[in-house]
């Protein structure tokens, strides 16, 4: 009998998060018998933003990495991660089952020595703030202080909305909103509610400035070392995986959505037209749009219109 | 150390000045972040990378070249409470076993710092090939130095294990 | 496991004895277990790494550490001791009370235990034995014992390296220590109490209180450094591994401006051996860092949380066993290797129980500092013998009440959750 293909994954999310029980569920046990997948959470075997090289050393067959880990390597990639680059859900998902990125993706295989099987949806960033009014416009955020990751890339979101970016950890967040020492953050729904947030901002404006995907991937040399029949098998896995997140991800949102309107938290959609052409625009001028693929933002745009 | 001729003693204190120039440069860095972000309001990334830069470098040049491997954490207490002759069977054979393995690992480590060529650090675009560099003398420094310990073990050369309080500074 | 993961842990084990440097023989080890399964030895080396250039909170560590210094060679301790005995020396056993009161204002500004008994211990411990008030060995005792105050309430170096490994707040981490370290200084103060009418230690003659506004002011500058540093970090106004550069750099500016104490050359050296410190626990975690990923690889948590859960002990029975354990672990080992080693093994079976990881972290940490005054290998117990140049033995049995004191303490902390996170939780905790 052949031999059963392993499978070292490593990813950030900690053992009990629903992202890690969805993948033991919707991708191991879809594998089958020929498979084992050593699954490996809560960034402990590799660190975050390692990943890509540790599979490009052959330490590591498989992870779900963000697309800024491609940059160095393939820095056509940034577009992917440009604010406002997707309408809403239904225009990301169009864009990842469409052609338009296929030259990437291919630039990718090349550069990076990885293969991209999928891309699950985790969820759409919002702003959500304290203060007396609802922001609409970028001109409305003008002087807010939104907490942003720390990170160049992540600041200058910030600021190409229109605010004024300060870099806070994570897990300080709370405390910083609570005295003041920021306005608002940006996160989703459910990292709204496991930090509790909601216990002290009042508006979330529903930008979905970033309706972020991951990148399930796996190195190309583990992909070659599989029959034909292998590699199908762990696409259709993968795809499985992609569809199974989506769907908890959109179901979560939708929950904690509707106990923060429960709680009293004004929860609304801003102008987001306004908000994408000016972001696009600040994107377009600045020195993160020199390495996107000449035409790539107008045909994604295209997609769905 | 003390017939050295004094230019060859300045230089082996040179590893000592440099890692506390970083260290003092990690500090004074610190220091300006924390004003550009609050004083002019101008939050700035390469502070961050420069600090984690001089401590990567301050520790690693620190372990190659500067403390005494007597001073490293050690768990010595059966090991001190041995006879000499023993001690120095111990030091030749756990000297020579982690040199052995130091030495065996030494391409591989290479191999890694070198690949790592392709990835640039966030704010300064420094490959990182660059920024891991220093591992190497690391590396190579454990080899020799356990070569030493083995060395000392079989001369008899070795000193009497003490407790330093100045090493333990983070208990 | 298999038995490349066997051969490493004896590889450990056997280097260890023998005398090799702890951090040097887990990267061995971790070689040896990636040789041995047929992957990439420089894994271990990738791991130390980019363990320690992402490693950023750790850098309050070499930070925490200059500060102290700096108080060290300027003449802080000499001012804060002046107010304690202002405050405190009046009662019977005075000068045991300013012994216990000046580590808690020193464990303010400072986060690590050798630092308080290098610091102000031998200044105290002169005032203690001078004119044969104090016998020398209740002398060091009583100064080793209180240090053990230093990493547990705020700032403190063990916690964050606790924090590196279970991936807690710094920031909620310091606030749980602060309940738990005065309640130390108040189970010590007590048995100092009870020591004075016992052995009829003396009064000290009282420092008039119309001078206690005089050397107050002298004081303030120092007493304001712990004000500075948690209003910073919970104020949202520092991180806490900005906090260590702040209090470094005032402790810098107030010895050089105001008490005109310090040197260029004083200082430089202090960033010498400020060097020298930080890279001797570098090898430790980068040491760490290379075992972490062989533990990780071969499940090494996990099958322990399972098998501890196969054996239904109950939480506090869990708790019991995890104190026994630390504490005989502390008696042979570092605090920082029982941190950077054992903790990272036990933290999934730990949040298998219930357990909360804060709580958790204060545990330990009292426990590692417990082990810095328990014989055989107590780092406090040796810094102070050299100090009063006394036997160990004398020592011991004078800081045997100390211990007892402080085990009452650590089962208030352990079995009293509430009492640890009460504050963190004021702060926004959601544990
Ligand atoms: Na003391
Ligand atoms: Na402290």
């Amino acid at each position: 009998a052949d031999k059963k293909v392993q499978l070292i994954y490593s990813d950030t999310v900690s053992e009990n998060d629903i992202r890690t029980t969805t993948l033991r569920e919707s991708f191991g046990k879809c594998l089958g018998d020929g498979f084992e997948l050593k699954d490996y959470h809560g960034a402990t075997l590799f660190k975050q933003g390692t990943e890509l090289n540790a599979m490009q050393r052959g330490n590591l067959d498989m992870g779900n990495l963000a697309i800024y880990d491609f940059q160095n390597q393939v820095p056509a990639t940034s577009i992917l991660g440009t604010p406002f680059l997707f309408r809403d859900y239904a225009h990301m998902r169009a864009v990842y089952d469409s052609d338009v990125l296929d030259d990437l993706l291919a630039e990718i295989e090349k550069k990076a020595k990885v293969k991209i099987l999928s891309f699950p949806y985790i969820g759409a960033r919002h702003i959500g703030y304290k203060g007396d009014k609802e922001i609409m416009t970028p001109e409305d955020l003008k002087g807010v202080k939104l907490r942003m990751p720390p990170g160049e890339g992540w600041q200058f979101v910030g600021t190409a909305m229109g605010a004024t970016p300060v870099p806070i950890p994570f897990a300080e967040t709370y405390t910083a909103l609570q005295t003041g020492a920021i306005d608002g953050q940006d996160n989703g729904f459910p990292a709204i509610h496991s930090m509790k947030f909601d216990e002290i901002i009042d508006h979330i404006g529903k930008t979905a400035h970033l309706i972020a995907a991951n990148e399930f991937t796996i190195s190309l040399k583990k992909w070659n070392s599989m029959t034909e029949e292998q590699q199908a098998k762990v696409q259709s896995c993968a795809d499985n995986f992609e569809a199974a997140l989506d769907k908890v991800t959109l179901d979560q949102e939708a929950e904690y959505e509707a106990a923060f309107k429960q709680e009293g938290i004004d929860v609304y959609t801003p102008d987001n037209a306004a908000f994408r052409k000016h972001v696009l625009e600040v994107y377009q001028n600045s020195k993160y749009a020199k390495d996107w693929p000449p035409g790539l933002l107008d045909k994604i745009s295209a997609v769905g219109e | 150390m003390k017939q050295l001729h004094p230019l060859l003693r300045r230089a082996a204190a040179l590893p000592a000045h440099l890692s506390a120039l970083l260290f003092g440069s990690m500090f004074a860095v610190f220091i300006l972040q924390i004003v550009f972000r609050y004083a002019l309001d101008l939050p700035v990334g390469w502070t961050v990378e420069w600090v984690t830069l001089a401590w990567l470098w301050g520790i690693l040049l620190a372990a190659a070249f500067v403390i005494p491997t007597d001073n490293m954490i050690k768990l010595d207490i059966i090991y001190a409470l041995l006879p000499r002759g023993a001690r120095r069977v111990l030091d030749v054979v756990a000297g020579l076993v982690t040199a052995a393995i130091f030495a065996w690992t030494l391409p591989k480590a290479w191999d890694y710092v070198t690949f790592m060529d392709i990835e640039r650090t966030a704010y300064m675009r420094l490959p990182f090939s660059w920024v891991f560099a220093i591992y190497m003398p690391f590396h190579i420094a454990v080899i020799i130095r356990m070569l030493l310990v083995a060395w000392n073990g079989l001369t008899g050369g070795a000193p009497v294990p003490e407790t330093h309080a100045e090493t333990h500074d983070y208990d | 496991m298999t038995d490349p993961f066997t051969l490493a842990m004896v590889a450990i084990v056997a280097l260890s004895i023998a005398g090799i440097p702890v951090g040097l023989a887990m990267m061995s080890g971790s070689f040896l277990y990636l040789i041995l399964s047929g992957f990439d030895p420089s894994i271990a080396s990738e791991q130390l790494l980019q363990g320690l250039f992402n490693g950023y909170t750790l850098l309050a560590i070499p930070l925490f550490i200059l500060a102290a210094d700096i108080m060290n060679i300027g003449s802080l301790a000499d001012r804060l001791l002046r107010f304690c005995q202002a405050l405190v020396g009046r009662f019977r056993g005075g000068l045991g009370h300013v012994n216990v009161f000046s580590s808690v204002i020193f464990s303010g500004m400072s986060g690590s235990a050798v630092a308080d008994a290098v610091g102000m211990g031998k200044i105290i411990i002169n005032m203690m034995t001078k004119d044969g008030k104090y016998p020398p060995s209740y002398a060091a005792a009583i100064t080793a014992a209180t240090a053990t105050i230093g990493p547990i309430i705020p700032p403190s170096i063990p916690m964050v390296l606790y924090a590196l490994v279970s991936d807690q707040s710094v920031g909620y981490l310091f606030a749980a220590g602060m309940a738990p370290g005065l309640l130390m200084a108040a189970v010590m103060a007590f048995m100092n109490w009870v020591m004075a009418r016992r052995r009829g230690f003396p009064v000290d003659e009282a420092v008039p209180l119309r001078e206690l506004p005089k050397i107050t002011w002298e004081a303030l500058p120092a007493l304001m450094l712990p004000v500075i540093l948690l209003g910073g970090i919970y104020g949202g106004i520092v991180t806490p591994t900005e906090a260590a550069a702040v209090a470094a750099a005032y402790a810098l500016v107030i010895s050089v401006l105001l008490y005109r104490s310090v040197t260029f050359r004083a200082f430089w050296e202090t960033l010498i051996s400020g060097a020298r410190s930080a890279g001797a626990i570098g090898v430790l975690i980068g040491g760490s860092l290379t075992f972490n990923y062989v533990i990780t690889r071969e499940d090494v948590p996990n099958a322990l949380a399972a098998f501890l859960q196969g054996m239904d002990l109950s939480q506090t029975g869990f708790l019991i066993a995890i104190n026994i354990l630390i504490l005989l672990l502390g008696c042979i080992l570092e605090g920082g290797a029982i941190l950077l080693i054992v903790v990272p093994i036990l933290i999934p079976a730990v949040q298998a129980m219930g357990i909360d990881l804060v709580h958790f972290g204060v545990i330990v940490v009292v426990n590692a500092m417990l082990g810095l005054i328990t014989p055989p290998y107590g780092l406090l117990l040796f810094i102070t013998a050299s100090i009063t140049r006394q036997p160990m033995g004398a020592i011991v049995r004078d800081i045997w009440p100390f211990i007892v004191a402080l085990l009452v303490a650590l089962g208030i902390i352990t079995f009293v959750p509430d009492f640890v996170l009460f504050l963190p939780r004021l702060l926004g905790y959601q544990g």
